[in-house]
This record gives C-alpha cells, structure tokens and sequence, in this order.
C-alpha cells in the first residue's frame, strides 16, 4: 500500500449534484483496494484552456491509500467515466515534503528571530 | 553570466497544486524558464518542470498564454 493522489476534474453540470459522479469515483477508488484518507474539493474553477468545449469545471483531489497494481486499473475506468473530464494519478515524494517542510519552519524561526531585532532597532530609530 | 534570481529559490518542494508559485517560472508566453534564469539546481529544476507539466494537465496553467 502506497499513498497516492487522484486529481479529478468534474463536468461542470454536475455542480448542484456533485455526489452523483464523486460517488461513482470514490466506488472506483474502494472498489479496487484503495482507501480515501482525505478529500479536498476545490470548486467550480475556470480552465486555463477549454476541456472538450468547456469553459469550466469542478476541482476535486482524493489522497488514497492503495496497492500498486490498482493504479492501471483506476486509469482505465477513470477514462471511460463520462462524468470526469480530465484526472491525474500521482504518487507524492513523501520524503521531499518531509524535508521542505522542515527548512520551512526552520527558515519560519530564523525570521521570527530577525523580526524581533529589526523591531528593536526601529525602537531605537524612534527613540533618536 | 547574469541570472536574473541570483538567489537559492526559498521554494523547498514544488507541488502541482501551487500553480500560483509555478506562475514565477514561466515566461509572458507561457514556457518554463531555463535553469540560467530560474537560478535552481538541476534536481529542483527537474521538479518544477514535471509540476508545471502536471499543473497544465489539470489546465491549472495554460501550455500556450495568450497575453
């Protein structure tokens, strides 16, 4: 079992009704092994391009838990979901996130510090 | 030769779902920046292409700006 992410782009009529084609995804995704441990719904959002004449569509991102071998058979089903316009499987480089995470708060704390100097010597400034 | 961000990007990972960051790497047309430009290690460099691909997949980001 491996974490993955499944961006899928819905057709934008599905808007009022989203459980109707998010529901025949997720029974994709749990029918072939996986297991949805987040879901993050963007919205209705414009396309950078038109997608088969479309101006619009609604963003959703899955991050599912499952096996290797379930990847091929989730793109081939994806593809022949009239509901979903475009999507993308993707594995996370965990360990990278990791490791940018951890020079974030680093680079966070070291600003903090410098923050508080800076704010003194405007004090200073001030005083004179 | 002169880069133009002579400085290490403060960008530690780059996610195609950031495409508003993936914006700064690419020109007025579009194209992702060369390494000369973008000032980035090979490695970081290969990631930021492989997120911008992916970011104009799901046409979070245009192939082709028509400014």
């Amino acid at each position: 079992m491996a974490q993955y992410e499944i961006a899928v782009l819905f057709d934008q009529g599905l808007e009022i009704d989203l459980e109707k084609g998010g529901g025949k995804v997720e029974k994709i995704i749990t029918d072939n092994g996986g297991k949805i441990t987040n879901t993050d719904n963007w919205g209705k959002r414009k396309l950078a391009y038109p997608i088969k004449g479309q101006d619009f569509a609604i963003y959703v991102f899955y991050t599912v838990e499952m096996p290797g071998e379930a990847v091929q058979k989730i793109n081939d089903l994806l593809n022949i979901t009239d509901e979903v316009i475009r999507f993308l499987i993707s594995k996370p480089d965990l360990k990278k996130i990791a490791k940018a995470e951890e020079l974030k708060a680093e680079k966070a704390a070291k600003a903090a510090e410098r923050g508080e100097k800076t704010d003194d010597d405007n004090d200073e400034e001030g005083e004179q | 030769m002169a880069k133009i961000f002579k400085h290490r990007t403060d960008v530690a990972y780059f996610d195609y779902k950031d495409f508003k960051t993936l914006q700064r790497y690419v020109n007025q047309f579009g194209q992702i920046e060369t390494r000369k430009k973008t000032g980035l290690t090979e490695s970081q460099q290969r990631q930021l292409s492989r997120a911008i691909k992916r970011a104009r997949h799901l046409a979070l980001m245009p192939f082709v700006a028509n400014s």
